[in-house]
Parts: C-alpha cells; structure tokens; sequence
C-alpha cells in the first residue's frame, strides 16, 4: 500500500487500489458495468490528480477523489431525464447479480446487497467505507470532509438500518 | 447511565479511545438493551465484512482508450518524425498527416525515436535506411 511520505505512481494505484476502488463501486451501486465506469473515472481522475498530490493523508485523498467521481456520475444520471426505470424493473435489474457472479455470491450476500442500496447515500458510504475498504473512521472523515463523530454517527445508524432493512424482507 | 448509541459501532470496530472503551466496557456490563444493540450492529458489521470481494472486469481498471494514447509532447515528435520518414522514402502525407501514414511505419517510426533518444546525432540517411528495411 502506498505510504504517506511518497507521491505514488499511477500504475501503483491502480494495482494497489483498482480492486477495492471497483469493490466500493460495486457495492455503492449494485452494478457492474456501473461500477466499472466508475473505476475508470477515479483512475482517471487520480492519474490527472497525483501531479498535484502532496504527501499526507494519501487514503483520504484517494477516497475524496473516489466519493466525488461517485457523487458527480450519480448527479450526471439524474439530469439525463429518460434514463429513470419504474421502480420494480429498477430493483430487479439493479440487484440482480450477473451470471458470473452467482457462483461467487451466496444468496445471503445478495439480500445484503439489495438492503444496503435501501440505505440513504451518507450512511451507505460510511458503512461501505469502513465494513469494505476498511479505512478507519478518521479517514472517513477526511474522504467525506465531515467530524469524525459524523462518521462515527453514520456508521451506527447505517448498520441499524441495514438490519432493519434485512428484516423487512 | 445514558446509554451508549453511537459508541457501540466505534467500539465494535475498536475506534474508541482506550479510556472510552473502559467506561464503554463497564456500561455495558449493566446495561442489556446496549448489549442488544451491539449485538445488532455487531451482525450488520458481520454481514458486510462477509461480502465477497470481487473482481473486477479489465475495463475497470483500464483507462479510457482515448487517454491512454501517447501523451501530448511524444505524440508531437512522432507525428513530426513520421512526417521527416514519409518525406524522406516519398509517400506522400496529406494535410491530415498521421492518418495517411501506412501503419506499417509506425514501427518505423518507433524505431526512430527510440534510436534519437540514445543518439541524437542520428542524421537524415540514417532514417532513411530504417525506413527502408
């Protein structure tokens, strides 16, 4: 993983984070091809950023980077107006696992899935944040630019509603 | 006692200062209904952690095909060399330069500029009789 002393290289990265960037894409929005264009985005953005990157807190600049290319292909959708599906079609087609991925998904982590997109966006990314990429709550903080007891309020309220949202199932 | 709300996900993922965790500790040791969500959040935090990490397909770690093309000061020089080569063997390079280039001379070309950086001495013949090989 890179250091916080060094300015990494693109390539490095891109090996070192492309998977987990993808994985938090992934589970951001339930969706592949959604989640590889998202991938593509935030290494472009970190390959235009690293010129101007000052070692510090590298996971928290990579995760800004990461939650604003997010936010920004969430805003882009929306003001495309026919882009909207009913909302049964919607949950079928979003949660429905590709084929590859049902052998590597159990049924249960498709109910979890499904349940975490229920999730208002704030309290989805800091549970994904923290349970997926594994960043601690500090770096959390710095990647969304909020206090860490911000933080430390979405993640309890988050997994609170992820139960409540499996249970209602 | 007010009860512990927040703290028990910072205390199950052990983001809670040492003196917090004590006093944490101590609550929960008398308090039930904190033991009961911790137990929930516990299990939320469990179902999430569980989640398989997948791989992702090349694409998404690929840049876009448009970027990743030479960066601009190389693809200067070998749009001029390929100019210099095609002038020097006379194949006639219209107005829109590099798309009239027959591809094999971008081999060519690459060979050029890989034989300029290690000597830059390399003189017009010189890239004539790589361009004629």
């Amino acid at each position: 993983m890179v250091s916080n002393e060094a300015v990494p290289t693109w390539e490095q990265v891109a090996s070192d984070y492309g998977r987990v960037i993808y994985n938090f894409a992934y589970r951001l929005t339930g969706n592949r091809d959604d989640a590889s264009d998202l991938s593509q985005e935030v290494l472009l953005r970190v390959r235009r950023g690293l010129a101007g990157y000052q070692p510090g807190s590298f996971e928290g600049w990579l995760w800004r980077i990461t939650r604003n290319a997010f936010l920004d292909e969430v805003r882009r959708k929306q003001r495309r107006p026919t882009s909207e599906l009913p909302d049964e079609d919607r949950s079928t087609i979003s949660t429905a696992p590709a084929p590859e991925d049902v052998l590597a998904e159990t049924r249960l982590s498709s109910d979890v899935q499904e349940a975490l997109l229920q999730l208002p966006y704030e309290f989805r990314e800091a549970v994904v944040m923290c349970d997926v990429v594994g960043l601690t709550y500090q770096e959390i903080a710095d990647a969304a630019e909020v206090p860490v007891g911000t933080v430390r309020s979405r993640i309890h309220r988050g997994r609170l509603m992820l139960r409540d949202a499996l249970e209602g199932r | 006692m007010t009860h512990l709300g927040d703290q028990l996900s910072a205390y199950a993922d052990s983001q809670l200062e040492p003196a917090e965790r004590l006093l944490a500790d101590t609550h929960l040791n008398e308090c039930p209904d904190c033991r009961d969500e911790l137990a929930v959040v516990a299990g939320a935090r469990q179902s999430m952690r569980a989640l398989p990490m997948l791989e992702p397909p090349a694409r998404a770690l690929r840049l876009p095909a448009e970027v990743v093309q030479l960066r601009p000061a190389r693809r200067r020089v070998l749009v001029a060399a390929a100019a210099t080569v095609a002038l020097v063997v006379g194949i006639g390079v219209g107005v829109n330069g590099n798309q009239t280039v027959p591809l094999q001379l971008d081999a060519v070309v690459e060979q050029h500029v890989a034989r300029a950086s290690v000597d830059p001495g390399l003189n017009v013949l010189q890239v004539q009789a790589v361009a004629n090989r």
